[in-house]
């Protein structure tokens, strides 16, 4: 960080109308959240009585209609849940059991493996969406919740085998021998050894993962039309455009923030290891 | 070196063992590379062979037609209307997440008070989904209880007041401006990174040499800024060139395809309409267009020597 050398004069209004700018910003990104929530907690009528008014009285019904009722976000969050939870887990297996072949056994081939993974993250989904769309529908796994899992792993493994291998690169060599002769075994040492001293790198892996796929929308919307499947984010998007003509707009809104909530509750406990994380990646790149 | 086996654990002549390694290291791969081989690589790959075909849905009706599809495309007024509107929301979004970018960045950079707490705030619209951003985003562009239109009511700015959403003029600019308030604060984390980066000496250097703030900022920080620079505006190119959710929920393309981009109508000629011919080969150009630029890019924006 920059410091002013001591004979220079700090012009106090250039700091001033910075800090003002900086809280002018922090409002514009504040107010809508704001706004959003005590809006949740109006009645149709008065959100159309008054953009500002605060509501009379708390409606907290309308969270309550979001989730069941006409609302459904309860049955798109558990959607959500099962498929995230689930594609979750097979990614950190077979991401970790690749990351870990691929980087500590030294092979022909396995470094153009280990590249040929991690540049999947530069293609676009879109491009192989459609002929994705079709091979699902032949194999009969289109709209149902193995089908949008395994599509979930595969298009995660790049980013995830990215990450990992740095962390199974990382642990010595000295490690394996010493679990083999201690009669561990192959895959002894893999999962008991190797796994837990890559938590960060796991972690790391897992959190990211989360929030991408929590959030996912093209290959939900593509793969999953049976509405009574679907996840949380094309159910929400669903209910917002199906809205339009006289709603409960108070559900709407409580709906909004019930989807909100879980990525801002993950982002306040992983907040640092987000944001270094982001950088980190992109300029290492 | 072909040895398969960790060199120090067992001898390589013990032929069991190395089969052994191999089926274990082949086992430990196997199922991430079938499911990433299957479900990316090959539909990835299925792509362009599929748009040079017209195909309908019916399985055995797939006829080759060569470029056809992408002489139909060329000629497309709705794709090129749709290639425009993805190049207007570049350029509208990357001259206002740059310019703010920076400014921002190099604020926070100096050591204010508070830096770690707004570049944590900041960052906020970005982990929530563009999805959520763009429901919310709609309601407040909503003429009758959205918050744009409440705040210009408010200051008497009445005239002003409309349907954001509902006009072909305002339509896309409004969707630009949503995704700059989602992804801003990304950029102003990538900037402050690179900025840290940059060494306190050529600061220093530049301050002893009496460079005031506007002249440092200009010929010291923005040119050490390059690298970080460059590699924002690729990251804008391939996110403005592949946007799909926010203009899906916000608008659908609409209204009459004032805010139609590549990605929408893809998703309206291959799944909506079933024409996957057709739909392949929007999805196949726009990923050669956007690899063209960022190739360009890489070609003539040269990393500098300083990092």
């Amino acid at each position: 960080m920059s410091v002013a050398p001591a004979r220079r004069k700090r012009l106090p209004a250039n700091v001033v109308a910075t800090q003002a700018v900086l809280a002018l910003y922090s409002l514009v990104i504040l107010f809508p959240l704001i706004w959003m929530s005590y809006t949740a907690l109006k009645s149709s009528t008065e959100i159309f009585q008054g953009v500002w008014s605060l509501p009379e009285t708390l409606h907290w019904e309308n969270f309550a209609n979001a989730w069941g009722g006409d609302g459904q976000l309860g049955r798109y969050f558990g959607n959500s849940a099962l498929v995230v939870v689930v594609s979750l887990g097979l990614i950190l297996s077979l991401g970790a059991m690749a990351s870990y072949a691929l980087t500590r056994f030294r092979f022909r081939g396995a470094q153009l493996l280990l590249n040929g993974f991690i540049s999947g993250m530069m293609f676009p989904i879109f491009l192989g969406i459609v002929p994705l769309f079709l091979l699902m529908s032949q194999w009969g796994l289109s709209d149902t919740f193995h089908g949008l899992i395994l599509a979930y792993v595969a298009y995660s493994l790049p980013f995830t085998i990215f990450v990992l291998a740095g962390f199974f690169r990382s642990l010595p060599e000295e490690l394996a021998e010493a679990s083999m002769l201690d009669g561990c075994g192959r895959f002894g040492t893999f999962w008991r050894v190797m796994m837990p001293l890559a938590k960060p790198g796991l972690a790391v892996a897992a959190v990211f993962n989360f929030i991408g796929l929590w959030n996912e929308y093209p290959l939900a919307l593509v793969l999953m039309t049976e509405p009574s499947r679907r996840t949380l984010p094309v159910g929400i998007a669903a209910m917002a455009m199906r809205q339009q003509y006289g709603a409960d707009w108070g559900a709407l809104f409580a709906g909004l923030v019930i989807v909100m909530i879980p990525t801002i509750v993950v982002y306040i406990f992983f907040q640092r290891h987000i944001s270094s994380g982001l950088t980190a990646g992109a300029l290492k790149g | 070196m072909s040895s398969t086996a960790h060199p120090r654990s067992q001898p390589w002549y013990r032929q069991r063992n190395r089969r052994e390694v191999v089926f274990f290291v082949a086992g430990l791969i196997a199922p991430a590379l079938l499911l990433y081989l299957g479900l990316v690589v090959w539909p990835m790959a299925q792509s362009f062979w599929v748009a040079l075909h017209r195909w309908r849905g019916v399985s055995s009706d797939m006829t080759f037609i060569g470029f056809e599809n992408f002489q139909r495309l060329a000629k497309d007024p709705v794709f090129l209307q749709c290639v425009r509107h993805n190049v207007l929301f570049f350029i509208w979004t990357s001259v206002s997440v740059l310019g703010m970018a920076l400014f921002f960045s190099t604020a926070l950079a100096r050591g204010l008070r508070g830096a770690a707490f707004y570049r944590a705030l900041f960052l906020f619209p970005n982990v929530v989904s563009i999805v959520a951003v763009s429901v919310l985003w709609r309601f407040i562009y909503n003429p009758n209880f959205g918050i744009l239109n409440g705040l210009l009511r408010l200051v008497h700015l009445d005239e002003l007041a409309q349907p954001w959403l509902g006009l072909s003029s305002s339509a896309l600019p409004a969707v630009t401006v949503s995704y700059v308030w989602f992804v801003l604060g990304f950029y102003v984390l990538l900037f402050f990174a690179g900025l840290q980066n940059i060494s306190n000496d050529v600061n220093e250097a530049a301050m002893i040499d009496g460079a005031s703030g506007w002249t440092k900022f200009r010929f010291v920080t923005v040119p050490l800024l390059s690298d970080v620079l460059r590699l924002a505006v690729i990251y804008l190119i391939i996110n403005c060139l592949n946007t799909f959710a926010l203009v899906k929920v916000m608008t659908d393309g609409g209204p009459d395809r004032a805010t139609e981009v590549v990605l929408t109508y893809l998703y309206e000629k291959a799944i909506m309409q079933s024409d996957f011919g057709y739909g392949t080969a929007i999805g196949a150009t726009n990923f050669v267009l956007v690899l063209g630029v960022t190739l360009l890019i890489q070609r003539f924006w040269k990393p500098s020597e300083l990092a």
